[in-house]
């Protein structure tokens, strides 16, 4: 990859050059100095949302990330339908099984007994709504099988919101061991690490999740493990380059000759000071890592059955587009968005860092 | 030169042979449900499992099957698929030209478009155009194929109804005779890709734009045109024609998906059918061709990178 030219800005006007004497460099008033790290941990976490806050693009990006967090922790609230059930539309009086719209068949329950539109003494005949459009029963249509798909769309966002952080934490962990190790020992130890991860890298990232999908069995647990083992190498790559440059500091020097074991000197030496690059890089994973989860799901190699997959509800829309395009196009504008949120606000994040260092 | 070519097929050789160490262990061992038992379903008594295996050659010790496995991938024999019962390599070989037909044509597609949008934010850099051309880009490379790919059906197929939704050639017909079948894959690969593509031609022609032979040629009293035409232009070239070789496993992948969503009979759905289907000598086949031509790709478009850059030959 060509490493990406940071915008041409003119450099930010730093301190005049130290006076001998002076303070080195100009506080802003009502910070006291060297406060860095006795900061309370909140105000640290919002002095690392600048780069974010900075960014135009990377705030749109986070907006729409916010909403999506925010349907995946209110789903079950703003479902209308449990995710699996039949979407039930009264017959009209006196209407037969042939009045009905086409792929719609009888259901076998009444019209919904709840509603209180339906007369106590009387059983409106129901039948299965299937393929339609939006309407006031179901918001974003019905698929072939007749649930809604609102309420799979608002349900399935949680499975992706627990699952593509979930399995680019777990990646993350294990690639920075790696790379950390990697480029602190070097020797063989690196060889033989970064010839491994060469060899993961050689595959096209989809063929890496489906052979590992399909062969153990497709499970939650399995596709957490293969978007976890596709992101490894990039992670530990990332992470080595950082150690290599790194660990030749002097206060790595200094905390060897303190007589610090290699675990301390790399978790609490050199990755404290690694990690603004490696959290960047992650935002983006994340985003790729919906990607992942969607095409795993439309390929059919997502998550079994029951549990409401975006992506496969997706190929499954995909067969009825025909005569009803509703049905794949609400899951794919979720996955969209989701996807391109995250790559904003991954990108506004990356840019402007790129521009304070 | 010949030393750093040497070294990178050195390494190379190491990175496939762990390739097919890998493929191997996923695809004939990490299962928990023997290949045989998953084909034959759970009904099958334990003696056909056993005569299945027999007749694989899947009830030998692994070192042995591996090594097997290592030898016929070399010779590019995979064996007889388990789905099919023909060899493995008659099905794939043909489908690997058809991807590749697709790949060439979205190749051509995309890389004028996306020369032409890079120079063209370049030479606005900061500006208005600049912006919109970074952040539309940005956004169309940003969606999954899945989406673009049903947005792209939906207008086209669902409500314009100008375009075939699924790839079927009449029996007999080539498929280049049914351009119209090129049309949707080509566009969402385009919509995928050229917005990579675009934004290393933008850097890589800023760079250009910025250097000091740039500044002479303006001091020398050329025009405006001529600098960027001949002088920045031909330089700036050189970097995305590298990259996207070295991207390749990334349009590999789009090309895989796209190819399900359009039903395109091409290598990519061979490899999701003999995936689902267990065919595990396909799968094998399928997966390490597919590394070949990535890996390939990427040595060639090395090699070539090293022997245009003077700076790098000679360095």
């Amino acid at each position: 990859m060509a490493p990406e030219k940071p915008p041409r800005k003119p450099p930010v006007e730093t301190a005049v050059p130290p006076v001998p004497g002076a303070p080195a460099v100009a506080l802003p008033t009502g910070v006291a100095p060297s406060v860095g790290l006795q900061l309370p941990w909140y105000k640290r976490l919002w002095e690392g949302t600048i780069p974010l806050r900075a960014s135009r693009v990377g705030m749109v990006g986070f907006a729409i990330v916010a909403f999506w967090t925010l349907v995946a922790i209110l789903g079950p609230v703003l479902a209308r339908y449990d995710p699996g059930d039949q979407v039930v539309a009264p017959i009209p009086k006196g209407a037969t099984i042939l009045d009905l719209p086409g792929g719609a068949f009888p259901s076998t329950k009444p019209y919904r007994e709840d509603n209180p539109d339906t007369p106590e003494d009387e059983t409106i005949l129901g039948y299965v709504l299937t393929n339609s459009g939006p309407t006031s029963t179901a918001w974003f249509g019905t698929d072939d099988r007749g649930r809604d798909v609102y309420s799979r769309l608002v349900i399935g966002a949680r499975q992706v919101m627990v699952i593509a952080p979930l399995s680019i934490l777990i990646g993350a962990v294990i690639g920075i061991l790696l790379g950390l190790a990697a480029g602190y020992y070097g020797g063989w130890i690196d060889e033989i690490l970064m010839r491994i991860l060469d060899a993961i890298i050689a595959f096209p990232i989809i063929v890496v999740l489906l052979l590992i999908v399909s062969s153990i069995g497709a499970s939650r647990v399995t596709v957490i493990a293969a978007i976890a083992v596709a992101s490894i190498p990039g992670v530990a790559r990332l992470a080595r380059s950082l150690t290599l440059d790194l660990r030749t500091r002097d206060y790595v020097s200094a905390a060897r000759l303190r007589g610090e074991n290699a675990m301390y000197i790399m978790v609490r030496e050199i990755f404290p000071n690694a990690s603004g690059p490696i959290i960047i890089d992650l935002t983006l994973r994340v985003g790729y890592a919906v990607f992942a989860i969607a095409t795993l799901g439309f390929l059919g190699l997502g998550l079994p059955p029951p549990t409401p997959d975006w992506g496969s509800m997706v190929a499954e829309g995909r067969n009825f587009v025909t005569t009803n395009a509703w049905a794949a196009l609400f899951p794919a504008t979720a996955i969209a968005t989701l996807v391109v949120g995250l790559n904003l606000m991954a990108d506004g994040i990356r840019q402007e860092s790129a521009r304070y260092r | 030169m010949s030393r750093f070519i040497l070294r990178r097929l050195g390494t190379l050789g190491i990175t496939l042979v762990l390739v097919s160490l890998m493929v191997f262990l996923i695809v004939e061992v990490a299962s928990p449900v023997s290949v045989c038992r998953r084909n034959l379903g759970q009904f099958a008594t334990d003696e056909q499992v056993t005569l299945c295996e027999q007749r694989l050659g899947l009830d030998r010790p692994l070192p042995v099957r591996y090594a097997e496995f290592l030898k016929n991938a070399v010779t590019l024999d995979f064996g007889v698929s388990t789905l099919t019962d023909e060899p493995v390599l008659d099905s794939v070989i043909p489908r690997l030209g058809k991807t590749l037909m697709l790949a060439g044509i979205a190749f051509i597609v995309i890389m004028p478009l996306a020369v032409v949008l890079g120079i063209l934010s370049a030479l606005k850099e900061g500006r208005l155009m600049d912006r919109v051309i970074a952040i539309s880009t940005l956004t169309a490379t940003s969606i999954p194929e899945i989406a673009t790919g049903i947005f792209l059906l939906v207008v086209f197929v669902g409500w314009l109804g100008w375009l075939p939704g699924a790839t079927v050639i009449p029996q007999g017909d080539s498929l280049l005779q049914h351009p119209s079948f090129f049309v949707l894959p080509v566009l969402t690969l385009t919509l995928i890709e050229v917005g990579y593509v675009a934004r290393i031609t933008r850097a890589s022609m800023i760079d250009v734009l910025d250097s000091q032979y740039i500044r002479t040629a303006y001091l020398k009293g050329l025009s405006y045109w001529k600098i960027v035409m001949r002088h920045a232009l031909r330089n700036a070239l050189l970097a995305p024609i590298a990259v996207i070789m070295l991207h390749v496993n990334w349009l590999i992948g789009g090309i895989v998906v796209t190819e399900v969503i359009f039903g395109y009979p091409g290598l990519g759905r061979f490899i999701l059918g003999a995936a689902l289907n267990r065919d595990v000598f396909g799968l094998e086949a399928a997966t390490m061709i597919l590394v070949l031509v990535a890996v390939g790709t990427q040595l060639i478009a090395d090699v070539v990178y090293t022997f245009l850059n003077p700076r790098i030959r000679f360095g």
